[in-house]
């Protein structure tokens, strides 16, 4: 075949062939990042196009899926917290949901402003002093936020993503009696509180916990009896560069699911 | 108040929307931004702008109502002509994957010549073209991506193709030159 013969090819097919992505190859929701980005698109703070917004803290990364498992898999949870409590909180550089955020763990003696206040001294939004005050706010995802000012209706918030502002008063979005739906969850919901605080007070004991230290805590947790019909899974993606075991709770498979971090 | 009981569910069905169309719109926007964006950001916008106007997200049209979001999206982003470069040069660039058929095995010249006729297409060509043979939308769908009626992607689809054809017979004969030395015009539709 000559080579101008091999050029009659059709060029559509031609196109069609060689498609420059494939999708094989790219990273689903199984991947972490990717489950970040979901995370932090329902809490109203997406990573954006310019590299501005991204995590500041290694223990950030590190508690997330402890976010992702607030927003997503069990919100139930929430409905029995005192909001004052929350397992995780994000810390916002600036009072405004579009803003620069870490997601921390709280401890149970620690409120949410405390946590972000020690953020701020550590110096993980750089070298600024931390702000004079910080108010905390619960997002309409049942997210709570900590902002740089003095209440939450100082707080800006993309025109689109406007939400009852009601909810944006701190310490009163979970004070009214909770529906009746949350009551039915509420013996799982606080059995997956109890066993996710164990989990996450060990789990930070660790520098960087490798997937077998975690999955000794996880299996650790089981045997008590505390989820009772949960397993452990391990997720694909653990190599030299993500090394770190962290934590997703998927409450309608009833998993505790160990996702690979990067230091 | 947050009635989180109610939203609950909302968030559930949203996470089945991002699993099971994430990669698709990932896919569509890496093949569209110019290089150093980042696809994943793009992505993500798209995901954000679904999660903010989930109500008006069409049940059984969903991924095609993201690409039209993520079109939309990378048009805010980057300018027309950067889209349209970044897509090429993208094929250009590309090796060769899979021969034609037993016969026949596309080379990088072949690509080269390809990326040169597409050059010459404009923009609506472009999109057209590519929503129907790398996202593999029917035409129904390509028509709610581009936002037409199903009869119109027809026949731009018809004609696109008639384009494409006849500027690659053109551009066998100019391969060496490089697709946008002398396509700075834009060609066209």
């Amino acid at each position: 075949m000559s080579r101008s013969d091999r050029r009659r090819a059709d060029p559509l097919e031609l196109l069609r062939r060689h498609n420059p992505v494939d999708l094989r190859t790219l990273p689903g929701t199984d991947d972490t990042d990717v489950e970040m980005a979901f995370v932090r698109i329902l809490a109203g703070t997406p990573p954006t196009a310019s590299p501005r917004r991204r995590f500041l803290h290694r223990r950030t990364a590190l508690l997330l899926p402890a976010a992702l498992a607030l927003v997503a898999a069990t919100t139930a949870v929430l409905l029995t917290r005192d909001v004052s409590e929350p397992a995780a909180v994000g810390c916002y550089r600036d009072a405004s949901t579009d803003a620069d955020l870490i997601v921390a763990a709280t401890g149970n003696d620690v409120s949410a402003v405390e946590t972000c206040r020690q953020l701020w001294q550590e110096g993980a939004f750089g070298a600024a002093p931390p702000p004079p005050e910080l108010t905390e706010c619960v997002l309409p995802s049942g997210v709570v936020a900590v902002y740089p000012a003095s209440d939450c209706s100082a707080v800006s918030q993309p025109a689109e993503t406007s939400q009852p502002t009601a909810s944006a008063i701190p310490g009163t979005a979970l004070e009214q009696p909770l529906p009746p739906t949350s009551q039915e969850h509420s013996a799982t919901a606080s059995q997956i509180e109890t066993a996710r605080d164990r989990l996450l007070a060990r789990l930070l004991e660790h520098e960087c916990p490798s997937v077998e230290q975690a999955a000794e805590l996880v299996t650790e947790v089981l045997d008590q009896g505390l989820l009772p019909g949960w397993d452990l899974e391990v997720a694909a993606g653990f190599q030299p560069s993500r090394p770190c075991a962290s934590l997703y709770f998927d409450e309608v498979r009833k998993r505790i699911e160990l996702v690979p971090l990067g230091r | 108040m947050v009635n989180l009981a109610a939203a609950h569910p909302r968030e559930q069905a949203f996470r089945e929307i991002y699993e099971a169309h994430y990669r698709t719109v990932l896919g569509y926007c890496a093949r569209r931004v110019p290089p150093g964006a980042d696809p994943a950001d793009v992505t993500a916008e798209t995901f954000t702008t679904a999660w903010r106007r989930f109500d008006d997200v069409p049940n059984d049209h969903v991924l095609p109502w993201l690409l039209a979001t993520a079109r939309r999206t990378l048009a805010n982003l980057y300018r027309s002509e950067q889209r349209r470069r970044a897509l090429i040069e993208r094929l250009r660039t590309t090796p060769p994957r899979q021969p034609l058929d037993h016969h026949d095995i596309a080379t990088t010249s072949d690509l080269a010549t390809l990326a040169l006729a597409l050059a010459k297409l404009g923009e609506r060509d472009l999109e057209i073209l590519t929503l129907s043979v790398w996202e593999e939308l029917p035409h129904r769908d390509i028509a709610r991506a581009i936002d037409v009626a199903e009869s119109t992607v027809a026949v731009r689809l018809h004609r696109a193709r008639r384009r494409l054809a006849k500027e690659y017979a053109k551009a066998v004969t100019g391969v060496e030159h490089h697709p946008f030395e002398d396509t700075r015009r834009g060609g066209g539709s």
